[in-house]
């Protein structure tokens, strides 16, 4: 009699989740971590990034998409569970600027289907250095004007230099393309560095150049003038 | 000594004693050195004949085949590494012309070889002074002869004066004062 009656309560459950399965309940057996499921129905399918969550040396749009037709995808970007209140997502997502981090959580949605997992991706950017401009040519003491040779080995990189002694940056120092050169006539420390957009500013690299020079210090430069 | 030869131009190097000639209708290239140890006079470099002219080369570049033309009233002295420095006077330039000389010449004794420093190869050159107090590598006294020289305490070269050529090429006495680091 015992098992008799523990029967018909299994089967009145059973009974009691399929028709409430019918009816569009979802907080019976099956739900996901956001309870979002919906039991019986197939599931879409879990969205994906491109490029994949990584560690990127340059900015990056991040598309997601779902191999569901039809299905709309919506996402978070501060680490919430994504839901049909989230941000809908219609174009790639931007990480960019050195040391951006992000972490994107996507689901996708679908009338008459069940939610998909959600995807989590984290993105994070780090830029590359830009090589150390090399200067030429090596310093040894000069008794003429020298060609100042600045290159550097990062393409489309540019340089910034001095010749006072001074650390150039983005928005100081003269402007050289790479690989060009100037004129150094008199004793100088020449200082350079390398710049590319999306790239970090390269070392600074710095060579002291001695010149034999005459510097005229006092007196005219003309003939027969009196003492004064 | 010959009555012709007069000795303008001498300067201490270690123990030993150099000195150069300058001429009053003849004027030489010997460099000798002078032992004080033993008495001894040795010929370095230059010529027995008077009147040569220089051999030049390349500029900055030492040899032993390079040297100063003939000359008299220099001006010279001793660098920290005891290298014997000479600048301008009356002479012979590279063309063998009696002229007044702006080149600045470097003798090392280790290796007997002269440099051709700065300045022209060629006599009678008037001064490029650029801006006063700015360095700068083409600067150049005027050819001159009759100058006064010092070494400063980071063994810089000063040249003050002398008879010779102006900025405008005007012969006539100087009073300009010149740095050169070496």
């Amino acid at each position: 009699m015992k098992e008799v009656a523990m029967r018909r309560i299994l089967n009145a459950a059973i009974m009691s989740c399929i028709l409430m399965a019918i009816a569009g309940f979802s907080g019976c057996v099956w739900g996901d971590d956001d309870g979002t499921s919906n039991p019986g129905l197939d599931k879409c399918t879990t969205p994906a990034f491109s490029p994949g969550a990584g560690e990127f040396t340059s900015d990056q749009n991040i598309s997601i998409s779902t191999s569901t037709q039809g299905a709309t995808i919506y996402y978070t970007t501060d680490n919430s569970a994504p839901s049909t209140s989230s941000a809908l997502y219609s174009a790639p997502i931007s990480v960019s600027g050195n040391g951006a981090n992000l972490t994107i959580r996507a689901i996708a949605v679908k009338t008459g289907m069940s939610d998909s997992e959600i995807s989590n991706g984290t993105f994070t950017i780090n830029y590359l250095k830009v090589a150390s401009p090399r200067i030429s040519p090596a310093p040894v003491k000069f008794n003429s004007s020298q060609t100042i040779i600045i290159t550097c080995a990062t393409d489309g990189a540019t340089i910034h230099y001095t010749i006072d002694g001074t650390d150039p940056s983005e928005t100081t120092g003269t402007a050289l393309t790479n690989g060009t050169s100037f004129t150094l006539s008199s004793t100088s420390t020449v200082k350079a560095i390398a710049l590319k957009p999306t790239m970090l500013a390269s070392d600074i690299t710095s060579v002291n150049y001695t010149f034999q020079q005459w510097t005229w210090v006092s007196g005219d430069n003309t003939v027969d003038q009196p003492g004064v | 000594m010959d009555r012709h030869i007069r000795r303008y131009v001498a300067v201490w190097w270690s123990e030993s004693f150099f000195t150069d000639n300058g001429g009053d209708l003849h004027e030489y290239n010997d460099l000798w050195k002078f032992e004080s140890s033993t008495g001894e006079w040795t010929w370095v470099s230059g010529s027995d004949i008077p009147d040569q002219s220089g051999v030049y080369g390349i500029k900055g570049t030492g040899s032993t085949n390079n040297n100063p033309g003939a000359r008299g009233i220099s001006v010279s002295w001793i660098d920290a590494s005891e290298n014997l420095w000479l600048f301008g006077g009356g002479g012979h330039d590279s063309f063998g012309n009696p002229l007044l000389l702006n080149d600045l010449w470097k003798f090392e004794p280790s290796t007997g070889e002269w440099t051709w420093v700065s300045g022209d190869d060629e006599g009678g050159q008037p001064g490029v002074y650029g801006t006063k107090g700015i360095a700068r590598v083409f600067n150049k006294p005027g050819a001159r002869t009759a100058g006064v020289s010092w070494i400063d305490i980071s063994w810089n070269i000063w040249l003050f004066g002398g008879w010779g050529y102006d900025v405008s090429g005007h012969e006539a006495y100087l009073n300009d004062l010149w740095k050169f680091e070496p």
